[in-house]
């Protein structure tokens, strides 16, 4: 059964992947923000604006000043990509924590299920972080991505693996989380991990 | 259990194949894939005499900036004759040799985040002969208001990349990076 669910969703992902070539033909007709704005302004153009400023020399000296900006230790993209690594490094403490029960005929009485040991508690803590990775993506990278440039901008292929990714994630924790008998939750969590490791690496 | 690894690992090679769509050489699909190191930004200038040439009137744009076909249209002996009204022309061997340069590296050839938005962005359609009109790069400067570019005197103009952007020497245009002359609060 497990087989067939896992199989189901590798499928629909690959179709969805499929789609990519396909979908970049084809201009979706809906009406977007972006192209909204993106006006010409003339001031993006310097040779509208002053032809004589590359031949001026410049008085001041900005490289010497400009070499010295040190950018924040601390901006949201920052947080979201600390966030982002953050639950790469909990998901693979997960893996590595995780335990499999005796199910042969001879095991003789199981321990109660542990809902709160290491395993359980980085689980729950890997989709937390999830989640707060996904919400400050699209608080500090609002501008990054645009349904006009397709399915196969890395921006966008990063934000879809990236929350299908924490969505897989936060499913099979949940799964077992709300279980009183273990369950198969590895391949979805798994999946969940590589997809998001996946989206990371399309825009790191 | 076997089944299920196998179908994820399976799964997750495909989403890797799929990342890689329709990127030609700079380094193979493979080396960029398993090399951590960042490829956010675009690829610094490592050639002397592209740095030399093309970096004595403004900053020395790294070929990551513009796709082929535009580079293709600035580097031949007539272009650069005039060159947005200035005469920036090379002998023949150190033409080829910036040109060389710049095909080998363009947006299109690069696996660099921001030269893949960039040849995204070109694509099709004319090929911009300006940096700042491709549409990636307008829609990142949209909301800066005329007097810091244009009314800016340490600015004058987007082609300046440099003035605002403090690594862009380095090939690095994030925003974290951004400190806009006269500006120190443009962000509000
Ligand atoms: C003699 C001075 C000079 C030299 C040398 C020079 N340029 Fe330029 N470049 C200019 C001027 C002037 C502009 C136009 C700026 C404008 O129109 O506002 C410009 C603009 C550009 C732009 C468009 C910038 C934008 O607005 O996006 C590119 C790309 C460019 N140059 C590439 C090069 C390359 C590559 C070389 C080396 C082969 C080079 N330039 C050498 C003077 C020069
Ligand atoms: C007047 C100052 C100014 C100049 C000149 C300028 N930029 Fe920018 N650029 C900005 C600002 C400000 C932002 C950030 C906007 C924001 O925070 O949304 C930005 C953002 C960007 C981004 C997106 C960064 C990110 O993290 O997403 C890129 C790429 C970029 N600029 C490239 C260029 C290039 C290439 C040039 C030269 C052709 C250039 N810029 C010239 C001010 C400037």
């Amino acid at each position: 059964m497990k087989g067939i669910e896992s199989i189901c969703i590798a499928a629909m992902c690959m179709a969805m992947l499929s789609g990519t070539a396909a979908a970049q033909d084809q201009t979706i007709d809906l009406p977007n923000l972006s192209s909204e704005y993106v006006k010409d302004k003339e001031s993006f153009r310097l040779a509208a604006n002053d032809p004589n400023i590359l031949k001026e020399k410049s008085e001041t000296a900005p490289a010497a000043t400009q070499a010295e900006y040190e950018s924040p230790l601390f901006t949201g993209s920052k947080v979201h990509q600390y966030l982002g690594i953050a639950t790469v490094a909990a998901a693979a403490g997960t893996f590595l924590t995780h335990f499999h029960p005796c199910e042969a005929p001879n095991c003789g009485a199981q321990p109660p299920r542990k809902t709160n040991g290491l395993h359980a508690n980085m689980g729950k803590a890997t989709a937390l972080l999830a989640l707060a990775t996904v919400a400050s993506g699209v608080i500090s990278h609002w501008d990054d991505f645009h349904t006009e440039d397709g399915i196969s901008d890395p921006d966008n292929q990063h934000v879809l693996l990236g929350v299908t990714g924490a969505v897989l994630m936060a499913y099979a924790i949940n799964k077992s989380a709300r279980s009183t008998v273990p369950t198969n939750h590895a391949a979805v969590a798994e999946l969940g991990a590589l997809t998001m490791v996946t989206a990371i690496k399309l825009t790191w | 259990m076997m089944k299920n690894r196998f179908t994820a690992a399976l799964l997750a090679t495909a989403l890797l194949m799929s990342g890689g769509v329709a990127i030609a050489e700079e380094e193979s699909f493979t080396q960029w894939w398993f090399s951590p190191w960042r490829h956010k930004e675009v690829q610094p200038v490592a050639n002397k005499v592209w740095n030399e040439e093309c970096g004595s009137c403004h900053l020395a744009y790294q070929p990551g900036l513009l796709p082929t076909k535009s580079w293709e249209k600035l580097l031949t002996e007539t272009a650069l004759a005039d060159h947005f009204g200035d005469d920036a022309s090379l002998d023949a061997e150190t033409l080829k040799e910036v040109r060389d340069y710049a095909l080998a590296n363009a947006a299109d050839k690069s696996y660099h985040k921001r030269s893949r938005k960039i040849a995204l962005a070109t694509e099709t359609g004319d090929a911009p002969l300006r940096i700042s009109d491709v549409r990636y790069i307008k829609r990142k400067h949209h909301e800066l208001p005329e007097k810091m570019i244009k009314g800016n005197k340490d600015v004058k103009s987007l082609s300046h990349c440099n003035k605002c952007h403090t690594k862009a020497e380095g090939g690095n245009y994030d925003n974290d990076t951004v400190s806009i002359p006269n500006y120190p609060d443009w962000k509000d």
